[in-house]
């Protein structure tokens, strides 16, 4: 199921439905297309043994048919070893959901509900989120039928993921299937409460399944953010360095919100460019969704990486968007809300007060600090004496009050 | 205090271990901010009116570089003036949150060395640069003659590396 039209001709056979599109491998640049003019643009030009949005291209016309054929074969080569290329229609405004399944030895298969990855810029996920706010239960219902059906018509094992392209009408179409457990996983361990690897790790171990579907409940929300070594402000090019500073926020589940952080790189570290920029994967879990969006912002706030270019303000700013929030989302919304790139937001507002409010506080420790300095001028010790006795003065008076 | 473009005068005492700011033309009550912070934190982490927020800071010349929620602040610049906070007429160059870092060294993929022959047309494929296992397409922005190609294919290059040069 690795290979993208291996898996797409057992899906059919299981009937599950799927995306229009040649499902043989293609000769050359010709012969791309000829089958594009068949199918109707726009296409979606994929690598076969593809992953991670890498040996994709979407074409509008013959020309960018022609060269994107040419780039996905070369990408797909050097990156996954296998340069077949297939071609299929892209569905306008879709949505990428996708269902986690579980497998046992034993022809055992149960769903762990969805997850929605429609952020994404070059076919990168940046957001995920579980559950998505597209489906309702009865097309959740579907999807997972449908994914478990094709699990076990291939007879898989372990931790794997069918994705689905689906239209803002809730329909929806096989994609692809990921045999291997994925970077966004927490976000279903989250709203589960089960451990996927674990789960992993003991069907290897010939265990059977002891979860049964009705045992899968879903509860609260989540979201993850990728932390990417990427400068939003030069059009996300990489930026590689030693990790001066990675300081992530504290991991806890209190009151209801659960953060979590997911990395595998440490202060001192270095970043460099033969690997994915990712840096980490920050996870948040609450009750509702605008109360994990909300912890994810506070999270991104207290998350400090020096020494390269990272993509946290974007983040940051993209959990404040109002059609983010709204959950009215698609593949194309990061290329459709900032088209020009990403600029940093000016402060107004609310914002503006507490930024103000907070450098001053940050300026005022700084005085305090400067004036506690020996052999100064005799005004400034006598400014913060002044101080000093004021704020004792007004502690006196308060404690009198309160008597 | 200039934050970006705009100016707010404020003022801010200290109350034991809470600080007060009282913006100018804003609530008379104030703000109360409580925080643990020290120099150097890169987090100010603490309180604003009770609730509890985030911010980052990068120590700059003359002020803080600050950012929360998505807003990036271009230079803060603090100048006291008989105990308040006032707008210096400091540099306006901001440049916001900056980090240290350095662009990655591609690989060059390939370069159309008949680009040199015929000329490059706007919008034509000049090279291939090849960087985190993504491939990067750069296009001739206008017409023009490419006069020496600096790269073969499979070079590593640097950041700002000359890849070619046009006529």
């Amino acid at each position: 199921m690795g290979d993208k039209i291996e898996s797409k001709k057992a899906a059919a056979k299981a009937k599950v439905s799927t995306v229009p599109g040649h499902l043989g491998v293609i000769a050359d640049e010709k012969h791309a297309v000829k089958i594009a003019d068949e199918i109707g643009y726009p296409v979606m030009i994929k690598a076969s043994a593809g992953g991670g949005g890498k040996g994709m291209r979407i074409a509008h016309s013959k020309a960018e048919v022609a060269e994107g054929f040419a780039r996905a074969r070369s990408e797909a080569k050097s990156s996954f070893g296998d340069d077949r290329v297939f071609i299929e229609k892209f569905i306008v405004d879709p949505r990428h959901i996708e269902i986690q399944v579980l497998g046992d030895k034993h022809g055992n298969v149960i769903h762990l509900g969805e997850r929605e990855c429609s952020i994404q810029r070059r076919n990168q996920k940046v957001v995920e989120e579980a559950p998505s706010p597209l489906l309702d239960a009865a097309t959740r219902k579907k999807m997972g039928e449908q994914a478990v059906a094709l699990a076990k018509a291939v007879g898989y094992d372990s931790a794997g993921t069918v994705e689905f392209v689906a239209g803002q009408d809730k329909s929806f179409y096989f994609l692809e299937m990921n045999t291997r457990l994925q970077v966004e996983h927490p976000v279903t361990e989250l709203v589960t409460g089960i451990d996927l690897v674990e789960q992993m790790i003991r069907v290897a171990a010939g265990e059977k399944l002891k979860l049964k579907q009705a045992d899968v409940k879903l509860a609260g929300w989540a979201v993850e953010t990728r932390v990417y070594a990427e400068d939003p402000t030069r059009n996300f090019l990489p930026s590689i360095g030693r990790l001066m500073r990675y300081r992530p926020p504290a991991e806890k589940s209190a009151d209801g919100i659960t953060v979590r952080n997911d990395t595998g790189v440490y202060e001192g570290g270095e970043i460099s460019l033969y690997y994915d920029p990712m840096i980490a994967k920050l996870v948040t879990h609450a009750p509702t969704r605008g109360e994990a969006i909300a912890a994810q912002a506070d999270a991104l706030d207290a998350f400090a990486i020096d020494g390269f270019r990272n993509n946290i303000l974007f983040l940051s700013a993209l959990m404040q968007h109002k059609r983010w929030q709204a959950g009215k989302l698609s593949t194309a919304f990061l290329a459709e809300e900032f088209p020009d790139g990403f600029h940093p937001i000016a402060p107004e507002g609310e914002t503006a007060r507490v930024l103000a409010a907070v450098a001053a506080a940050m300026d005022h420790v700084l005085g305090e600090r400067k004036r506690r300095i020996s052999g100064q001028q005799p005004g400034a010790r006598d400014h913060a004496r002044a101080a000093a006795h004021g704020a004792a003065r007004r502690q006196r008076e308060r404690a009198r009050h309160h008597a | 205090m200039r934050l970006g473009d705009s100016e707010s005068v404020l003022d801010i005492t200290r109350d034991g271990d809470r600080l007060l700011v009282r913006f100018e033309g804003g609530n008379k009550k104030g703000h109360v901010l409580a925080s643990a912070w020290r120099p150097g934190d890169p987090v100010w982490s603490g309180t604003f009116d009770g609730r509890p927020i985030w911010v980052q800071v990068r120590a700059a010349l003359n002020g803080f570089d600050v950012s929360h929620r998505g807003v990036e602040t271009a230079r803060l610049c603090l100048h006291r003036a008989r105990g308040r906070g006032r707008a210096a007429d400091a540099d306006q160059a901001g440049s916001g949150l900056r980090q240290g870092g350095a662009l990655p060294d591609a690989r060059a993929r390939g370069v159309d060395r008949g680009a040199r022959r015929a000329g490059g047309q706007g919008g034509e494929t000049l090279a291939v640069v090849e960087a985190m296992k993504m491939e990067n397409v750069l296009r001739a922005e206008r017409d023009g003659v490419v006069k020496a190609i600096k790269a073969k294919p499979g070079d590593s290059l640097a950041v700002d590396a000359v890849i070619m040069e046009f006529a």
